[in-house]
């Protein structure tokens, strides 16, 4: 499972002036994790150690090996709330707070062992199961998970 | 070969637009070069503490030269927080240089501080995530350090209201508010529960600076000095990948400060402290971590008043952080307030620590002797 998006090859400059192609690469295994979620999947890294990284990244965050795209396994949609806060107050983009009334939570996708930080999209407490809830039209972008709602029993 | 601290001065934490960074990096050096009772000539090697981020341009140190006396001298530049900065001017001086001039600032009120915590987020995931940042950040881990340990908000307005009763005595501090009760902590605005406007430290301007000194220099100028007899500075990984129960990187950097000093129980063998809690509930974390108390129990601390500023091992005399976060500068607060201490004959041993990064990813400890 190789992909390679070949748009993102860069061309050598040489010389003035300098043109900022503003291209940047998320790397070699976080890049297939964009790609994924366009299909609605979560990928993360499993090393040899046997610490799953979410999303993955190049080296394991546990025993500090190398990680490539031999390493990437799916990941389950569900996961278990660690914690979660009701904000009150959110930052525009020059910094300013605005008053607001949304729900953060950490959770731990079921199989991984990091922490994903998303919003929860109903009210949801410490230990309660959630699952991943996606956007219709999906770019392959972190945007593409709208949060997390509780799993019903 | 021993390295004592033989200066400080710190500015009156505020906010202040009247004054310039150079201005306030100036009067800091001026006045802990005349704390030491030295001259500008007499240091060799000026390491200051400013970052790029806050001060809104890169090498944020290049403007510094002339207010800090760096001036055609041996400099260099440390980001993050000033203590990480004396434990660079500590190396400095351990290979070459006899005298050294730290200086950290920082000036918070052109922006929202809060607003760089994002920065310090993976771009490409949770810098995506307009609810993330450090005080939404600070508040999940409170929830579920809180879920775990049954530690009731209460215990963490405690924690508050001690140092911010310490804070209203302190000349130095930026929010005083004499009189304040545990209501008053409990009754604050909420930013992101459980976390409020009087359980979280509040962001100032601020500038310090300290002027160490080899052993040798110390004796052959009779310089009067207390002594750093143990560091230790750690790292943690990304938010994502830690357990938010545990600060494990102050656990390695507080044992490292003990094992260099020669500490086996820092409640026993120091007198007291000054930690960096940005959030009142960071300090029972810091607690267990600095192996004050087993782990969960940060809040029998703060309930029996062993941590007053009149029980056993006194924390936060000058108010800690909720009396004033000057960010950059507020490592160098904590030191300051610490040898000032000290030199007053409070006590003989003092741990100092500060912290950096997202929910306190870097932690550096000092333990210092009068």
């Amino acid at each position: 499972m190789l992909i390679k998006n070949k748009d993102m090859a860069v061309e050598r400059y040489e010389g003035f002036p300098f043109v900022a192609r503003f291209r940047w690469t998320a790397g070699e295994i976080y890049e297939v994790f964009l790609e994924k979620m366009k299909e609605g999947k979560i990928f993360g890294a499993r090393c040899d150690c046997g610490y799953v990284v979410v999303p993955p990244r190049i080296i394991c965050p546990r025993c500090l090996k190398k990680l490539d795209q031999s390493n990437l396994v799916e990941l389950p949609q569900k996961g278990v709330v660690l914690s979660k806060t009701d904000v009150k107050f959110k930052m525009d983009s020059a910094g300013n707070f605005e008053k607001t009334d949304e729900i953060l939570v950490a959770v731990k996708i079921n199989g991984a062992n990091s922490i994903l930080f998303l919003k929860a999209l109903e009210p949801v407490e410490i230990d309660d199961e959630v699952e991943i809830v996606w956007k219709e039209e999906k770019e392959g972008i972190p945007g593409d998970i709208l949060g997390v709602r509780g799993v019903k029993k | 070969m021993k390295i004592g601290i033989v200066g400080f001065y710190a500015l009156p934490q505020t906010y202040d637009v009247e004054m310039t960074r150079e201005e306030s990096v100036f009067a800091a050096a001026k006045g802990a070069l005349k704390d030491a009772g030295l001259e500008r000539e007499d240091i060799d090697t000026v390491v200051s503490a400013s970052s790029d981020f806050y001060d809104g341009r890169t090498i944020s140190s290049s403007m510094l030269i002339g207010a800090s006396g760096a001036y055609l001298k041996d400099e260099s530049k440390a980001e993050e927080d000033g203590l990480f900065a004396v434990l660079y001017a500590i190396q400095r001086l351990r290979t070459y240089h006899r005298t050294a001039l730290v200086v950290a600032h920082t000036h918070s009120w052109t922006f929202n501080p809060h607003k760089v915590s994002t920065f310090m987020l993976d771009p490409l995931f949770d810098r995506q995530n307009e609810l993330l940042n450090d005080v939404t950040l600070a508040a999940l881990q409170a929830n579920a350090y809180m879920h775990s340990y049954r530690v009731s908000e209460e215990d963490i307005a405690l924690a508050a209201l001690k140092n911010l009763e310490n804070a209203s005595r302190n000349p130095l501090a930026f929010r005083r508010i004499v009189g304040i009760t545990l209501d008053e902590i409990l009754d604050s605005e909420i930013y992101s529960t459980p976390i409020r406007e009087l359980t979280m430290a509040p962001c100032c301007d601020g500038a310090a600076a300290v002027v160490l000194a080899r052993e040798d220099v110390i004796e052959d100028l009779s310089l009067d000095a207390v002594w750093i007899e143990g560091v230790g500075a750690a790292t943690d990984s990304y938010i994502r990948d830690r357990d938010l129960l545990e600060m494990n990187s102050l656990g390695i950097a507080a044992k490292k400060a003990y094992e260099m000093s020669g500490i086996n129980n820092p409640l026993d063998e120091i007198d007291f402290a000054e930690v960096n809690e940005r959030f009142a509930y960071q300090e029972l974390m810091i607690y267990e971590a600095l192996k004050l108390c087993q782990k969960g129990r940060g809040k029998y601390l703060i309930r029996s008043g062993i941590t007053e500023r009149d029980g056993d091992f006194p924390v936060n005399i000058s108010g800690g952080s909720m009396g004033g976060d000057s960010i950059i500068a507020n490592g160098l607060y904590r030191l300051i307030e610490a040898a000032k201490l000290i030199k007053r004959g409070f006590g003989e041993k003092a741990l100092v620590h500060s912290q950096w990064g997202l929910l306190a990813q870097k932690n550096i400890v000092f333990v210092l002797r009068g």
